[in-house]
């Protein structure tokens, strides 16, 4: 409504279509929302953006003990230190899932103001990516020093893949957690269902291990998981292979039905929102 | 000239379903749902329409305050959310022109990890304020809190005290031409509500709208000049707030339960050799048993029916009445406090025994009158503080003619005393 000087319509059943003029017109709030949980979240961890760090480093290291030296899983190539590869996966799968997670939280995490106050009901689930993308950046340049500490020259096909496949992780995260959010409200066992969903999903997308462990014939279908374009494009990229760019066409045009499918699902419940919290 | 607010026609249903159950599902219930019925529809028999609200129709004119009254469950919190676009109405449809801002609590939005600086930025964006408004208005806003050395402290570090006087600072300085408020004013300190109040009214000279919501009529009065009452979501009146108050007051009276104990009747447990009361009750003028309650500005006539067993020169027989809110012992009467040359005597047999309790004596609330007394100076047959005979007595209303003194004040006593003005 800010600077919204005209009439207000407030009609009955009224077909709720997604207003771009009235997103931006909240374009402010997006920010604060967004500006909150970047704050809080620093403030309330002892380690503040040191997490955002470890977490990837530390599941890398892990990884590398017992998947690479243990259970002998490769980077598929010899001259690609098994580190510096399961580093690069999981900084994007950890920018997925959290995105994935908060977004499907948003909801019920900000049903105090969303009972209260009118706002587009879709802010909080956008805002909920941005924290999952400032803790992406804090982890990318850890990867710089990584690559430089491992001596391995970044090839620059890579390089120009770190944004758009980041993009594509998060419409995909924002997509599958609209659905989720919407579910969320009305059926409260999502919650606990979402880190087990999430917890699969890790282990069916080439995140630890190469995108050729996979059968050549399903490899196709492997794209149809918007994360596994957007991490195997980028680590051929990196690590000087060749990318496959149609699978990564694939999902970008599955990440971009999930986004118009968990949009469309998620302004038909939005209605029924303040009933159910 | 032309309203600010429209409201046409609007209703709104809620299905209510008859099953004991959690305000949300659960996938198994869902599931469990298609297997029972499997062809669906079924469901649906167990539900009932309820209509929060039902064909609501007024309009707000510019540079009012328009106030929304009635108790709760009539309706106000739902059409309060339909105007601040929180629910949407079943059917009808509503015009606002102008820009407007809804104020359904202060503090909206509120994070204990944030700082009191964060607070105000992220709750002034919130409610509708800019950034650039906010930045322009900050320092207006920590000089009102009163709050400015700890700006920087976490809110969760504060009193309850300065997190309401910082909420109220933002919303105080909230700008827009059509105010939608809750009973937000109704909380926190009186001191700083009334300052908040004050700001607030400030800008209503600014030709500012306010639609007004509340079942408190002190703010009511104060605020509003025009309004409706709902009643189980109707209008039940609309128009001058005077008239809709003394309707209000009514509306309650009429739908108040009955007093649990009006009468109290011996069931034979209550025994002795001197006074055996058979039956307690209060009237009004009329004669007739108070069964709700009576207006202050009649008397009350509290009866005790007895059979005297014994006679005695030294048995006394009275009342106390106590405040059932706060348990004070209002008073105690008997019939020989009067001089001794007029007392009546209790002769043995049945006895009734009336007192008058004054009109415009005690103030409106609920009471308890006991029977009490015993042989003077000897001891106690119905000793105060004790399970003793008991009815409840209620006043309600009535408190005086004056306009300005409708609703009940502070104060255990509402006596109209009597004021000589010398003019010099």
């Amino acid at each position: 409504m800010r600077s919204l000087d005209d009439t207000l319509v407030i009609e009955a059943g009224k077909t709720n279509k997604i207003s771009i003029r009235e997103f931006w017109l909240y374009r402010e709030l997006l920010y604060f929302f967004a500006w909150r949980d970047i704050k809080v979240r620093y403030k309330q961890t002892a380690l503040g953006a040191g997490w955002a760090i470890l977490q990837p480093l530390l599941a890398a290291a892990i990884f590398t003990v017992f998947f690479n030296k243990v259970a002998h899983i490769s980077t598929g190539a010899s001259n690609i230190p098994y580190p510096v590869f399961a580093y690069l996966g999981l900084m994007y799968w950890n920018g997925f899932s959290t995105a994935l997670l908060n977004v499907s939280n948003s909801l019920l995490a900000n049903s105090g103001v969303i009972n209260k106050v009118y706002f587009p009901r879709l802010i909080p689930p956008f805002s909920a990516t941005a924290l999952s993308i400032v803790d992406f950046c804090f982890a990318l340049a850890v990867f710089f020093l990584l690559l430089v500490g491992f001596t391995i020259v970044p090839g620059w096909v890579g390089i120009a893949l770190i944004i758009p496949s980041l993009i594509l992780a998060m419409v995909a995260a924002l997509g599958i957690g609209l659905v989720f959010a919407s579910l969320n409200i009305k059926y409260r066992d999502v919650r606990s269902a979402l880190p087990y969903v999430v917890q699969i999903a890790f282990f069916v997308t080439p995140v630890i291990y190469p995108l050729s462990l996979i059968p050549q014939r399903f490899q196709i279908y492997a794209f149809l998981n918007p994360a596994t374009g957007a991490i195997s494009s980028v680590k051929a990229g990196i690590f000087h292979q060749p990318v496959n760019w149609v699978g990564l066409l694939i999902s970008w045009v599955s990440a971009l039905i999930f986004l118009a499918f968990g949009l469309w699902y998620f302004k038909r419940s939005e209605k029924k929102l303040p009933d159910y919290l | 000239m032309k309203p600010v607010i429209e409201v046409n026609n609007i209703s709104k249903s809620y299905q209510i379903s008859h099953q004991e159950k959690a305000s949300y599902d659960t996938i198994k219930d869902d599931f469990a749902k298609i297997f029972k019925k499997p062809f669906g529809g079924g469901a649906q028999a167990e539900q009932e329409t309820f209509w929060a609200l039902k064909d609501i129709n007024f309009e707000v004119n510019p540079g009012e305050i328009f106030g929304v009254i009635g108790k709760n469950g009539s309706g106000k919190s739902t059409l309060l959310k339909i105007l601040s676009r929180i629910v949407d109405p079943t059917s009808g449809d509503i015009k606002i022109h102008g820009k407007v801002a809804s104020l359904l609590e202060v503090g909206t939005g509120f994070h204990p990890e944030l700082t009191g600086r964060e607070n105000i930025y992220f709750n002034g964006s919130m409610i509708g304020m800019s950034k650039q408004e906010i930045t322009k208005k900050f320092d207006e806003i920590v000089a009102f809190s009163e709050v400015e050395k700890f700006l920087d402290t976490p809110v969760k570090f504060y009193s309850s005290g300065m997190f309401v006087r910082l909420a109220f600072s933002v919303a105080a300085h909230l700008d827009s031409q059509i105010l939608i408020l809750d009973e937000v004013l109704s909380v926190g300190d009186a001191g700083f509500q009334q300052k908040s109040l004050r700001k607030i009214l400030s800008t209503m000279e600014e030709g500012r709208t306010v639609l007004f919501v509340s079942h408190s009529m002190g703010a009511v009065r104060q605020l509003c000049n025009r309004g409706l009452l709902l009643k189980n979501g109707r209008i039940n009146l609309m128009g001058d707030v005077e008239d809709l108050i003394s309707r209000y007051m009514e509306v309650m009276e009429e739908e108040a339960p009955d007093l649990a104990q009006t009468v109290w009747e011996n069931n034979g447990k209550t025994t002795n050799k001197y006074f055996v009361p058979n039956k307690i009750y209060a009237t009004g003028p009329d004669g007739k048993i108070i069964k709700k309650s009576l207006p202050n500005d009649q008397d009350h006539y509290i009866t005790i029916e007895a059979d005297v067993k014994q006679e005695s020169d030294l048995l006394t027989i009275g009342i106390a009445i106590y405040n059932e809110a706060n348990g004070s012992l209002m008073l105690m009467s008997y019939p020989t406090d009067k001089p001794q040359s007029d007392w009546q005597k209790l002769k043995k047999g049945k006895v009734i025994l009336r007192s008058k309790l004054p009109a415009h004596l005690l103030n409106a609330g609920g009471y308890k009158a006991s029977l009490i007394g015993g042989i003077h100076n000897e001891f106690w047959i119905f000793e105060p503080g004790t399970k003793i005979p008991s009815i409840q007595l209620n006043i309600n209303g009535g408190l005086s003619e004056s306009p300005y003194w409708k609703l009940p004040r502070e104060g255990l006593l509402a006596p109209i005393l009597d004021w000589e003005i010398e003019n010099k």
